[in-house]
């Protein structure tokens, strides 16, 4: 299967060719997405300019999902196939996740302030990624909490697909919960109710964070498996 | 196969009634937690019926993590789970006995105190009714997720904020459920009921394998 | 599928032991026929008990095949625990429970007969202990009823102990080497490790010898 038999040296090398192509389309994407939050497109008519939090909270709430299920993902595969490579993925993937987490939240917490007047408001959005924070705290913890790497390895990798069997339950809960108050939610329904002119940013905010993220995350991958393959051809090189 | 299985049911019984504090430890924390809250608040009636299943289902829940601590731990130090895993029973169904077990030694009291709480939190007869159906739907859930944590977290000292940390993120719809089947206006508290009920399903089908897969891991 | 000669009860081919990321053995092969006894001896740390364990299939092998009664390992990992009956170092016995109790319990997960808990009674002297909280006994007693838990053996064709012998005196010491050979003669293999001399005449034995290996352990930074 291409998981099992996945060169790590040919994915080193393609990791170390698509780095300057993902930093340039970061790169860009950033710089047009932030002239087109920030400058070209209106004010909200309900929350006048603060609504340019969005742009930045949005994309990041959602690379965070994103990243979770790369981790679940990952996991899943290293635990079947007991590829390095997988388990490496996700190890990159998971303090990335969770920062762009931390910053879903923080920028989450100022979009709520101009707008309910408290840093903070129990909704659906917000509660369910500070839920999403917990999960990588607890995959984070948990990796380093057990001394023999290969267990725990695989015991991480067994949190995460559960934890991404449970988020969607966990999300579809606290959806329900916060129907059962209505309270108001910062986002306006996502989808075709949003203005145009707002979601052609947002789109290009989504996409340069998607890029961001790669190349950051390929950056990581890169960092962990160049020393391993060094340390196998000394090893190699040693065996006569 | 099945005497095996209710020998690990039974022995487990056997042991919580035992040890530690016994069959009262979890009703004993679980009813401490009840006391602190109106202590601390000081409510007018009104709001203590309000907080009562709130204050019930995290009760609960933390009483069943704080048993699910060593579920464990003793098992793999004296090298019981290393006989069991040469049993007739696949580490799963080993899981799903000591499941069943912590289930009925803590759970039965849990359900036997939640009455006398919703009585010290002046709730009317319906309310507690809901409110007991919702924890006797909801504690085998909570019992296999605080299991699976605590599988997961079996070789290691002193692992208790961990489990917590690991664990109320993967209760939380437990939890969400539980409460709100009982506290929801209108017909919201039936649908909760349902979700309470099918969480409750998919964690006896899917945990008790995941847990066995973990055990075994463990011990290797 | 006709065989024309039974399997071995146990075989290895090349077999590596790890415990914890660290590499303890490799290259054993040996082969196991019914009736075969194997004491394994070597100082402590060196890897007895984690050799007896990968047997048990508790812990895959770290390299190397392994065969129970002729199925790979790998084939039914479920199915060689079964096949298998391990004394560990560890008594596996609870102590706020009486020894009937904990036998009873260890019959019935291993699937023994009741027959077999009436016999474990007449074993090792534990008739007079036999309703007393195994929190009373000395160690040497606590021994004696973990290791009476071989007479659940059933069809099991391998018999694997670790550190049997420790703890016991005399009588318990003849009783056990008698037990022991009545096994074999029943044709199960028997596998034991220990660190001193073993007083049973006539058996095979595997000495474990360190040697100066460049140590193979496993880095992880998270």
């Amino acid at each position: 299967m291409l998981a099992r038999s996945l060169n790590p040296r040919t994915v080193l090398q393609l990791l170390r060719r698509i780095d300057p192509w993902l930093g340039i389309a970061s790169a860009l994407l950033f710089a047009f997405g932030i002239v087109d939050a920030l400058l070209l497109s209106p004010p909200d008519y309900q929350q006048g300019e603060s609504v340019r939090i969005m742009y930045v909270h949005v994309p990041a709430a959602y690379l965070a999902s994103q990243a979770y299920l790369l981790l679940a993902g990952m996991s899943a595969l290293y635990l079947i196939w007991r590829n390095p490579l997988a388990d490496m993925a996700a190890a990159t993937a998971a303090p990335i996740g969770a920062a762009f987490t931390a910053l879903a939240l923080v920028t989450g917490s100022l979009w709520g302030r101009p707008t309910w007047g408290t840093y903070w408001v129990w909704d659906a959005r917000l509660t369910s990624v500070l839920v999403l924070l917990f999960l990588y705290l607890g995959y984070i913890a948990l990796r380093q909490a057990v001394e023999t790497p290969d267990k725990a390895r695989r015991l991480a990798a067994w949190l995460a697909v559960i934890g991404a069997i449970d988020l969607p339950i966990i999300r579809f809960s606290v959806e329900w919960w916060n129907t059962l108050h209505q309270p108001a939610s910062l986002l306006r329904p996502d989808g075709p109710s949003i203005d145009p002119s707002m979601l052609r940013p947002l789109l290009v905010m989504m996409a340069a964070y998607q890029a961001f993220f790669l190349f950051v995350w390929a950056r990581g991958l890169r960092a962990r498996l160049a020393p391993r393959l060094k340390h196998e051809t000394l090893k190699e090189r040693t065996r006569v | 196969m099945t005497r095996a299985f209710f020998a690990i049911v039974l022995r487990d019984l056997r042991l919580h009634a035992t040890s530690g504090g016994g069959l009262l430890l979890a009703p004993g924390f679980f009813a401490l937690v009840a006391t602190l809250f109106p202590l601390a608040l000081n409510p007018a009636p009104a709001t203590l019926r309000l907080i009562a299943p709130a204050v019930v289902w995290i009760g609960g829940l933390l009483a069943v993590l704080i048993s699910l601590e060593r579920i464990f731990g003793e098992d793999i130090e004296d090298g019981s789970l290393d006989a069991m895993a040469l049993g007739l029973l696949p580490l799963a169904l080993v899981a799903l006995a000591k499941a069943l077990g912590h289930l009925v030694a803590f759970g039965v009291p849990l359900l036997v105190t939640a009455p006398l709480i919703a009585l010290a939190y002046q709730l009317d007869t319906a309310t507690t009714g809901k409110l007991l159906l919702s924890l006797l739907l909801g504690l085998p859930a909570l019992t296999l997720i605080g299991l699976f944590a605590a599988a997961l977290t079996a070789g290691l000292k002193r692992a208790g904020a961990l489990i917590a940390l690991i664990v109320v993120p993967l209760e939380l719809p437990v939890l969400i459920f539980g409460v709100w089947s009982v506290a929801a206006p209108a017909g919201g508290g039936q649908t909760g009921l349902i979700y309470l009920a099918l969480i409750t399903l998919g964690a006896l089908i899917l945990l008790p394998a995941a847990v066995g897969a973990v055990l075994r891991l463990v011990l290797e | 599928m006709t065989e024309d000669r039974i399997a071995p009860v146990l075989k290895t081919e090349d077999l590596a032991v790890s415990r914890a990321g660290r590499l303890l053995l490799t290259g054993l092969t040996l082969t196991l026929e019914p009736g075969a006894i194997l004491h394994v001896s070597g100082e402590n740390g060196i890897g007895k008990t984690s050799l007896i364990r990968t047997l048990a299939g508790l812990a895959p092998p770290a390299g190397g095949r392994l065969w129970l009664s002729g199925v790979p390992f790998m084939e039914d990992p479920q199915g060689h625990r079964e096949s298998c009956l391990m004394i560990a170092h560890e008594n596996a016995l609870k102590p706020a429970l009486s020894v009937a109790r904990n036998l009873t319990f260890w019959a019935q997960v291993w699937g023994a007969t009741d027959a077999s808990v009436a016999a474990v009674r007449r074993l090792f002297g534990l008739a007079a202990l036999w309703e007393r909280p195994v929190r009373t006994l000395s160690q040497g007693q606590k021994r004696r009823v973990s290791l009476a838990r071989l007479a659940f053996a059933g069809d099991r064709p391998l018999l694997l102990l670790d550190e049997p012998w420790v703890g016991l005196d005399e009588a318990a010491a003849q009783e056990l080497a008698d037990c022991l050979f009545a096994h074999a003669r029943a044709g199960r293999a028997i596998v034991m490790t220990s660190h001193q001399p073993v007083p049973m005449a006539g058996i095979a034995t595997l000495h474990l010898k360190a040697h100066v290996a460049p140590a193979q352990e496993e880095t992880e930074t998270v």
